[in-house]
């Protein structure tokens, strides 16, 4: 058996699909992974990051404690904010596939947006564009009294070379103390009439139609990203801080975004890497070699699947181990207890129940019909089974969910929360694979012997 | 070993690619032969249990077909028309297929050298597949079929695309290994099956023709094969009158071979009937039946 395992790993490792499936792997690692990681670790003293420690354990307020109004004000500043910054750059940031496209503005769009900044900020189109006017930071005018107020440190305030402060975007904070935030009301010192949470959710459509499928400022979006459930780019807070260090251990946190980042391709391209392994014997003629052989098909399907499986594997297990060290350095040096097996723990659990279903269907598929229309399938799987945008920070699982998204450092305390569901659907999951090798041992054993539908 | 076939039938759909074979075949060279979609492929491979019968019985020694777990381990089969894996080399791919015949390691490293020296291929055997030409693919292709030592070896049309010289190793190598075993042939070329098979089954649109030796098959014509000489302008009337089996142009005559019930016209000269003169007469009353 490990001799024949051996020699289909490397029929499996001579195919395109199986370079095109490691290719893939290792741009969305380098791309997405690692440079996550690289810059987590450049700002680990940054109150973003979720390495910040506080000196004085004093963190930032916990979105847990906030109102709906609280919530809601977070929501028109957050995303207020992100407008203003997409607005500065010309470059708006969306999802259509799952993974994230930039879209760049028409000069008419573009003055569309500006009329919505004024409408939302209070401030002026020179004063918006005077800020956008260099890069990176610049001086802005605080409209006192306005919607946005200054709230110094958040966004990362400094002071320049002459003493003068430079404000972030991030340091604006959206105050509405006095009037209901769903009334609209009239700011006395600069006659600037602030917008109502509805009139905010107008707009925010409007600006997400103009971008695209699942711009950061669709109803989904805005909900996942400003109503506490860590996918902010915010302060890290009390909690957040002791989950990364006493329930992530570090290394789990990352663990969770790599299976988070790679977790599209793996939903595609295996699938193929075992279709063109099935397809060879037919492709190069060596079925009749092949078929009469005293080997059972329950070994072979078996030996074909589990090679294809651990070719898939080998990759995902060995790309994040650059960023799996640059960790290993930093909890070495700052004395942080690290959990080693995190990696190897998410990507078994998270990762290949996945990668198995989804071979075992191709493997399956490719059997059945003898040609490449499991190719055809799968690809629809992939469609199909990404999960909505809504589960892209974790913790919200279903039973059948292909794959599991968290695309945060944060959360581990969501995820645990709903860790039997998470388990369940891995193991239904990975049940689903289990029974499909078994169809195919026996659909395979079925056109061995030829005869009926399965003559050739 | 025995095979015995009996009222064999396999249907395509509505077409009948074997309609009721039975004979049986015994140790050492067995040839089938037949006109192309005769039905041998279809037969080799009922055999090789790569399809099932509709109809019928097949047995090995009494073990039946549908116990293909058991036939397998006795059999080998080289298809008319394979290919092999072109990226693996000589050597990976009998490795490939062996670990394919649950054989055991020790028995492998002693036999892969030997068969691949029997079959010419041992200094090649780092090349890949891709690169081998028809006759060593075809070599190959009988000593990946000989892996497991097979009581029963069946080879579909071994020798086409091969040449004089390597067809005539590959029959040499055939004979060497049937001593004691089966060996069933196809071919549509009947010398081939003659000069090396005792026994031969003539197939025809899936009926069985004749089984038997293959000198009972060369009677099927004694006494119907004659050899005119004649002008070149007579040998259009000659064919149009019998059934030609061969003809040869000298400096100004025609030699040329017939099939007849009757002593043709001229002089004749009376010839002994070779396997070749028998299986022609059966497709001869085959078309005159057919014909009526």
């Amino acid at each position: 058996m490990t001799g024949l395992f051996m020699m289909e790993c490397r029929k499996a490792a001579r195919g395109v699909a199986y370079w095109l499936f490691v290719l893939a792997l290792l741009f969305v690692s380098i791309r997405q992974f690692d440079a996550a990681v690289d810059s987590e670790l450049r700002r680990k003293d940054d109150p973003l990051s979720v390495f910040f420690t506080a000196p004085d354990g004093v963190y930032a307020g916990d979105f847990e404690r906030l109102s709906d109004r609280e919530m809601q004000e977070n929501m028109m500043a957050g995303a207020t904010e992100r407008l203003l910054d997409s607005y500065r750059n010309n470059a708006y940031e969306y999802y259509p596939f799952g993974y994230v496209k930039t879209k760049t503005m028409s000069g008419e769009e573009q003055r569309m947006i500006l009329s919505f900044l004024v409408e939302l900020t209070g401030m002026s189109e020179e004063t918006i564009n005077g800020a956008a006017g260099k890069d990176g930071t610049e001086d802005f005018q605080i409209s006192g009294g306005g919607a946005f107020v200054l709230e110094p440190g958040q966004g990362g305030m400094s002071m320049n070379e002459s003493g003068q402060y430079v404000i972030e975007p991030g340091d604006w904070k959206y105050i509405e103390d006095k009037a209901d935030i769903t009334g609209a009301s009239e700011d006395p010192e600069n006659g600037f009439e602030k917008v109502t949470y509805d009139r905010f959710g107008e707009i925010m459509g409007v600006v997400d139609g103009m971008i695209g499928k699942n711009s950061y400022f669709g109803r989904e979006m805005l909900a996942l990203y400003y109503c506490g459930n860590d996918m902010e780019e915010s302060p890290v807070t009390a909690r957040q801080h002791r989950e990364f260090y006493e329930g992530d251990h570090v290394t789990g946190a990352f663990a969770r975004y790599y299976c988070d980042s790679i977790s599209l391709v793996v939903l595609g391209l295996p699938a193929l890497v075992v279709i063109e392994l099935m397809m060879r014997d037919k492709k190069r003629g060596m079925k009749a070699l092949v078929y009469p052989r005293t080997v059972s098909g329950g070994k072979l399907v078996c030996a074909r699947l589990a090679a294809s499986v651990c070719m898939v594997m080998l990759p995902v297990l060995v790309f994040p181990v650059k960023s799996l060290a640059a960790l290993v350095r930093f909890c070495m040096e700052t004395g942080v207890q690290l959990d080693i097996f995190a990696f190897i723990k998410y990507i078994l659990a998270w990762i290949l129940p996945t990668v198995l279903f989804v071979m075992a269907l191709g493997m399956f598929l490719t059997i059945l019909a003898d040609n490449y229309f499991g190719i055809l399938i799968t690809g629809l799987l992939w469609l199909a089974g990404r999960p909505s945008i809504g589960k892209i920070a974790g913790g919200n699982y279903d039973l059948f969910d292909l794959v599991i998204r968290h695309n945060t450092l944060k959360g581990y305390g969501r995820m645990m929360e709903n860790i039997r569901m998470l388990a369940l659907n891995r193991a239904v999951i990975s049940g689903m694979a289990l029974l499909l090798v078994a169809f195919s041992v026996v659909v395979f054993e079925a056109r061995r012997k030829g005869g009926g539908i399965f003559e050739s | 070993m025995e095979i015995q076939i009996m009222s064999l039938k396999k249907a395509y759909g509505k077409k009948s690619a074997l309609d009721g074979v039975t004979f049986s075949v015994g140790n050492g060279m067995f040839g089938l032969v037949g006109r192309n979609g005769a039905g041998k492929t279809t037969l080799m491979r009922i055999l090789a249990t790569l399809s099932r019968p509709s109809g019928g019985k097949v047995t090995f020694d009494g073990i039946p077909l549908e116990d293909t777990k058991k036939i397998r381990s006795f059999i080998g089969y080289l298809p008319q028309e394979f290919s092999l894996y072109p990226d693996m080399s000589v050597l990976e791919i009998m490795r490939y297929l062996a670990a394919l015949s649950d054989i055991p390691g020790a028995v492998l490293r002693e036999r892969i050298p030997r068969l691949l020296q029997q079959v010419n291929l041992w200094d090649d055997r780092t090349k890949r597949a891709g690169k081998l030409s028809g006759g060593m693919k075809r070599r190959l292709g009988i000593a990946q079929a000989l892996l497991n030592d097979p009581q029963i070896l069946i080879v579909d049309e071994p020798t086409a695309g091969l040449d004089p010289e390597e067809r005539l190793r590959f029959y040499t190598l055939l004979d060497e290994f049937s001593n004691n075993r089966i060996v069933i042939v196809s071919s549509h070329i009947m010398s081939d099956i003659e000069s090396v098979c005792e026994n031969v089954a003539v197939l025809d649109a899936g009926h069985l023709l004749f089984a038997g030796t293959v000198g009972a098959l060369a009677k099927k014509a004694e006494g119907r094969v004659f050899e005119l000489t004649i002008s070149p302008k007579e040998q259009e009337a000659v064919k149009r009158d019998y059934y030609v089996l061969s003809s040869q142009s000298h400096a100004s005559d025609v030699k040329i071979r017939v099939l007849a019930d009757r002593i043709p016209a001229g002089c004749p000269v009376s010839c002994a009937p070779t396997a070749w003169d028998g299986y022609m007469e059966l497709l001869r009353q085959l078309e005159k039946e057919v014909g009526k």
